[in-house]
């Protein structure tokens, strides 16, 4: 049996010396999208920060792919979306010269780029539908363009494994259907997602699973929250009520309800 | 051309050719890195280098080169693992440099904290031959690293912390930066000078990404206009009779100006003419 894409066990997570995340479990298998809910400041960025090697592991394991994340090398297998960048200001810099950024996780230091990595780049780009514009300065974009272009950036390196850091945040209606759209065919493509994010929204479709965090803490770890007939929508909802699988869950997270699927695997 | 039947002018052109070349291609990483004034920082921890050279007897653009390179490596160390934030660091660089060499230049006989003059603000005829070879061999090697690395450059200034997750060696090309940078501030402290270096980092940098619309053409601007300003503050200087680095300066900061005008203008013609073609509709 193949080992978990991302395994976490037992897992104390922060910086300086100082935990966010406390004792967590996760698991991450191939092909799952996978939603990480919760409040402000709960651990979620945390938790994909600890993953991609940008927090501090204090205590407990991280795995990837099998291998302790410290001898991990193969960082190409992952794709990372942050949540912020700053492309106004600083030098100018087009979609194509920042989607090959994304590219350079799969090269040799100091190989030049070949026609396969030049393919590559186009093929991310045509991805997130901003062929059009990939000799625009990217500062021209709008906020849902530039977050297209962060996505193309990681799957320039082909990953198995995209992680978004909010993808929907501060975006346009438009723009989130568009993303959506994105990672609905990045999954059917096979590709396995994991996005932190405060609503689903147009992203309710798209997800396999939901872990919901809370003050440090894995508080659900499961089937997507539904509410109707089968749709997914955000949490939030005014008729939610707090689902907690361990019993004795810290306070309730904007009131959550989550009315199928087995909880805490 | 008169100018070019004196030695000193031609290893002066030279000079400035060289370091109008490369001080842009290292200042449009740390214009993206958003570290404008570390060269500012090498060139007063190189002036304690200077004032070693010349207390020793030494030549002092390898004592130069030597204080530059660790302080170049110490300021990244310090402000990628330290407990001291990059500012603080950088400050600690700027006054201990600057500290260092004054007191050291008191200590040679003779030495006054005149003699560093030449060094701190540039002068053409100052340029030996033994420099050239230096400054050449340097210039070199700040290209290769500048041209051969720059996809892993730009992606590193451009976002270092998705240069970390994509696992890429991220402490080693920044300290590959600030050892260039270093170089490129020893390059430079003939004709320009240790304090005014910066901003033939800068300068040029910040008049390209005025109109350039990539990171390719901000580079490819950035050389034209380094080089350009650089040769021709020289060739100013000697006419003119005026310190070379202070020349170079001006006429950067003329450049960065004259484009920055020239886009303003041309923002507001196309401003005025697309509201006066939606007024006809």
């Amino acid at each position: 049996m193949a080992p978990p894409l991302v395994h976490l066990r037992g897992a104390s997570v922060g910086y300086d010396q100082h935990p966010v995340l406390h004792e967590v479990d996760f698991r991450l298998d191939a092909g799952e999208a996978v939603a990480v809910m919760g409040p402000n400041g709960a651990g979620k960025s945390t938790l994909i920060r600890g993953i991609l090697g940008l927090a501090e592991v204090l205590a407990g394991s991280v795995e990837l792919f099998g291998v302790p994340r410290t001898r991990f090398r193969a960082w190409h297998r992952l794709g990372y979306v942050p949540q912020t960048h700053s492309m106004v200001s600083g030098i100018p810099s087009t979609v194509r010269e920042v989607v090959g950024s994304g590219r350079l996780s799969r090269k040799r230091i100091a190989r030049p780029f070949s026609t396969a990595d030049r393919r590559a780049v186009e093929a991310a780009i045509d991805t997130v539908r901003l062929s059009d514009l990939a000799r625009h300065p990217v500062a021209t974009l709008s906020g849902g363009q530039q977050r297209r272009v962060l996505i193309a950036r990681a799957l320039a390196g082909e990953p198995e494994v995209l992680v978004l850091d909010e993808p929907t945040a501060g975006v346009d209606a438009g723009s989130r259907t568009v993303l959506a759209e994105t990672l609905t065919r990045l999954v059917a493509g096979g590709t396995t997602i994991l996005f932190v994010t405060h609503e689903l929204n147009e992203m309710g479709p798209v997800i396999t699973r939901t872990v919901v965090i809370e003050h440090g803490r894995v508080s659900h770890d499961g089937a997507p929250i539904e509410v109707g007939h089968g749709s997914v929508t955000s949490l939030g909802g005014a008729d939610c009520e707090h689902l907690d699988p361990h019993g004795a869950g810290p306070e309730p997270y904007s009131g959550l309800r989550l009315s199928t699927g087995v909880e805490g695997r | 051309m008169d100018l070019l039947s004196y030695d000193f002018m031609q290893r002066a052109l030279i000079a400035s050719l060289l370091v109008g070349l490369t001080a842009p291609t290292v200042g449009v990483y740390l214009v993206q890195r958003r570290l404008a004034l570390i060269g500012d920082g090498l060139g007063h921890v190189a002036l304690a280098g200077v004032a070693i050279g010349v207390l020793t007897s030494q030549a002092p653009v390898l004592t130069a080169l030597a204080f530059a390179a660790v302080g170049a490596l110490a300021i990244e160390l310090i402000r990628a693992r330290g407990p001291t934030s990059g500012d603080v660091a950088l400050a600690i660089l700027f006054y201990g440099g600057i500290a260092g060499g004054v007191v050291i230049i008191s200590q040679a006989p003779g030495g006054t904290p005149g003699n560093l003059n030449a060094f701190l603000f540039g002068a053409i005829t100052t340029t030996t031959g033994s420099d050239i070879a230096v400054f050449a061999m340097l210039c070199g090697l700040v290209l290769v690293v500048t041209l051969g690395l720059s996809r892993y450059l730009f992606a590193v200034s451009n976002d270092e912390e998705f240069a970390v997750a994509s696992g890429l060696p991220v402490l080693r090309l920044n300290l590959l930066l600030v050892l260039v940078t270093a170089m490129t501030v020893v390059v430079s402290m003939r004709v320009i000078g240790l304090l005014l270096i910066s901003a033939l980092m800068i300068l040029p940098i910040a008049s390209a990404q005025l109109v350039a619309s990539s990171f390719r053409q901000t580079f490819a601007i950035g050389i034209g206009i380094g080089v350009t300003v650089s040769v021709s503050g020289v060739v100013v200087s000697f006419y003119a009779d005026t310190p070379s680095g202070g020349t170079i300066v001006l006429l950067a900061i003329g450049v960065f100006a004259v484009v920055a005008l020239a886009r303003a203008v041309l923002t507001a013609v196309l401003r005025r003419r697309g509201a006066s073609l939606t007024a006809g509709r």
